[in-house]
């Protein structure tokens, strides 16, 4: 008789589709076009980047109307380097740094955006990076949503911006 | 808050460990139960009513765990419910068995928390299963490295953090982490995992659970903790002017808990706390946001050993999260660990003349707080 | 619209009373586990569902044929259901349990119908190690 069982696998395989919402759909189309968008809130004035479709500070309902482009550069707020971890799925395999950046027009971040182009040392709040879109958007090569468009972000050259420019936006 | 009083009269929790292959989930929360059924000297058959709480599902791929644990909590004819808030649900778990028993409706609750985490994968989990899932210390770090840069606190601080609470843990008996021997150089030259926070400044992952036993004054035992204050905030997870470092919520629910518990000072007034630090520079954060030290200084107290068990505020004592994380029962643990300090029955950790305690927890994107005050006395 | 497969290997620790089950029916056989008052339960539990008391410790083999108490009718089986052809879904009190289990069984089974376990040749310790229950 061999050893006791123990342990029991159980493989969990779901299959989703996702219906993308008209203002994600919205965003996706011009992110093809090359442009960043947001929606301004109407009562506050603040922009979203990504749109939500609300402002959840007003609770108002937020449209194309409200819509405004923003600049596909900004500043870097803060940021962590990777190591990812080993669990089934994981592509990455490499350390990466993310950042949370702070889109020139927008009035909060885009968070875990890829930062390339400079070693990780050298990476640093307050740095200024713009944005290298990935794909041809003639092709229709360009990818969805704003990780798929935009490959990653590198250093602009432009000189860092103070302490008071980027540390009330963690997020 | 209430119109009757709450008393913790049983605690129990199971050695938390890497793995317990020793036990199903369901015999994982009946080892912390049964042990705080034994310490209220009660029996499955005196509960009213049971609320647990764990982590989301996907964690450990069981969809809705209440119904399978039914059965092996004793809730035939009775009530059982599961309250979810990501990682602060052990936290506020407790908070809503404390209001079945304070609005009147129960007598005697069970309340558990629990996590098997190997039976799955937290950071794939958190990824919604697909590649790139930076966990819940990729998502964190660029909060902690704000936090260092806007206070100016030297970067040994995170890791003495660790030392403490690993320190701490040798003297749990529960305790998962057993890191004899821990240095500040030690902990710093151990890799990061999300830089800043290096691998020995993060929490394990771990099985287990705890568990208390909530009852009114009539059922109330000698030597029980009394709740004198409860409180939960939840904020969005992520607005323009949202600050993760100092959050609104969690200021809020810390003036609450507070203002029920007649604390106005809570830097003097506290005896012992058991706050939700997963990761190392998450003890001056909350410190701060918790009202223990003004905005800038919590690193300050952590560096003059003010945090230690020795010292005039003693934060997890037990170990903390960095010394065990069953993530839906770490929030409970900190509730837990509290009342044994107000019961005395803490064991080595055990902070002579604890009278008041605060028992934290947070989760979700640093968006959901759960917190109470117990005391040795009652309200 | 985008369509993605979440897919993950969640490990179970079964604990010596599921553990000790699935560990029978690996070895072909079907164990039961037994309340205090007596009650023998199959699948086993490890605490009594009445009473919130841990069974006790030890398992006992009951037989693998039993009746079916409650039946449903599969007749176009999906992907991932145990049977590619017509089933029935089936709670099997096997002879010498109180309780029953749930599993498929082969064709169309009625309540009443007596029925018997139908074993995989190559048995890995899983609740699958029962192919399904065929009509006596």
């Amino acid at each position: 008789m061999s050893e006791p069982v123990r342990f029991v696998s159980q493989k969990v395989d779901l299959d989703y589709k996702v219906v993308t919402s008209p203002v994600a759909r919205r965003f996706d189309e011009q992110m093809r076009a090359g442009r960043i968008t947001g929606h301004k809130c109407p009562e506050c004035g603040l922009v979203y980047v990504p749109p939500k479709g609300f402002c959840p500070i007003d609770c108002v309902i937020t449209d194309e109307s409200n819509e405004v482009e923003v600049r596909d550069a900004g500043t870097l707020t803060s940021f962590t380097v990777i190591t990812p971890i080993q669990y089934q799925g994981q592509e990455e395999k490499e350390e990466y740094v993310l950042a949370n950046i702070l889109l020139d027009g927008a009035s909060g971040t885009i968070g875990q955006q890829r930062v390339e182009g400079i070693p990780h040392s050298e990476v640093r709040m307050g740095m200024r990076v713009k944005a290298v879109w990935g794909g041809d958007p003639n092709e229709g090569s360009r990818g969805w949503g704003l990780t798929g468009a935009i490959k990653h972000w590198e250093p602009s050259g432009e000189p860092d911006e103070p302490k008071e420019k980027y540390q009330e936006h963690v997020l | 808050m209430s119109s009757e009083r709450v008393a913790v009269v049983g605690c129990g929790q199971t050695h938390h460990r890497k793995v317990r292959d020793d036990l199903s989930m369901a015999g994982l929360l009946r080892e912390a139960a049964e042990r705080a059924l034994a310490d209220a000297q009660m029996d499955w058959k005196d509960v009213d009513a049971v609320v647990i709480g764990k982590a989301p599902d996907p964690f450990e791929g069981i969809m809705m765990p209440e119904i399978y644990l039914a059965d092996a909590l004793g809730c035939a004819g009775k009530p059982i419910m599961r309250v979810h808030t990501a990682g602060s649900v052990g936290g506020s778990t407790a908070v809503v068995a404390t209001h079945l028993v304070s609005s009147g409706v129960r007598e005697r609750v069970l309340t558990i928390g629990f996590e098997k985490q190997s039976e799955g994968d937290t950071t794939w989990g958190l990824g919604g299963g697909r590649s790139g899932s930076v966990g819940a210390g990729g998502y964190f770090a660029p909060h902690m490295r704000a936090y260092i840069d806007r206070s100016g606190a030297p970067d040994y601080i995170g890791p003495a953090v660790a030392v403490k609470d690993r320190r701490n843990a040798l003297k749990n008996p529960y305790a998962h982490l057993k890191l004899e021997n821990l240095t500040i150089e030690t902990v710093m030259e151990s890799p990061y995992v999300w830089e800043p926070v290096r691998r020995l400044e993060s929490c394990p992952t771990s099985d287990g659970a705890a568990a208390m036993v909530l009852t009114n004054e009539k059922g109330a035992t000698e030597g029980a903790a009394w709740v004198h204050g409860t409180a939960i905030r939840s904020e969005l997870g992520q607005f323009p002017g949202r600050d993760p470092v100092n959050p609104r919520g969690g200021r809020d629910c810390a003036a609450d808990v507070y203002s029920q518990a007649g604390i106005t000072d809570p830097f003097n007034e506290v005896d012992v706390a058991e706050i939700y630090v997963p990761f190392s520079w998450y003890e001056p954060m909350w410190l701060e946001n918790l009202g223990f030290a003004a905005e800038g200084d919590g690193w300050k107290l952590v560096e003059k050993g003010v945090t230690d068990i020795t010292g005039e505020l003693p934060i997890n004592v037990s170990g903390g999260v960095l010394s065990s994380n069953p993530i839906g029962a770490s929030g409970m643990l900190r509730f837990l660990e509290v009342a044994l300090q107000v019961r005395g029955l803490a064991g080595e950790h055990q902070i002579d003349g604890a009278r008041t305690g605060v028992g934290h927890a947070y989760g979700g994107a640093s968006q959901f707080f759960a917190m109470w005050v117990v005391r040795n006395e009652k309200p | 619209m985008s369509e993605f497969t979440l897919e993950f290997p969640y490990r179970r620790s079964l604990g010596p009373v599921v553990g000790g089950f699935f560990t029978g029916l690996r070895d072909g056989k079907v164990l039961a586990s037994r309340t205090k008052d007596g009650r023998v339960l199959c699948p086993p539990l490890e605490y009594d569902p009445e009473t919130g008391v841990a069974v006790e410790p030890d398992l006992i083999e009951i037989s693998g044929e039993g009746v079916v108490e409650l039946a449903t009718y599969v007749e176009q089986p999906m992907r991932k259901h145990p049977l590619s052809e017509p089933f029935t879904w089936a709670l099997v009190k096997l002879d010498g349990a109180d309780t029953a289990l749930l599993h498929a069984a082969r064709g169309c089974v009625a309540k009443g119908d007596r029925v018997k376990i139908s074993w995989r040749s190559e048995r890995t310790g899983n609740i699958t190690d029962i192919e399904c229950f065929d009509r006596v």
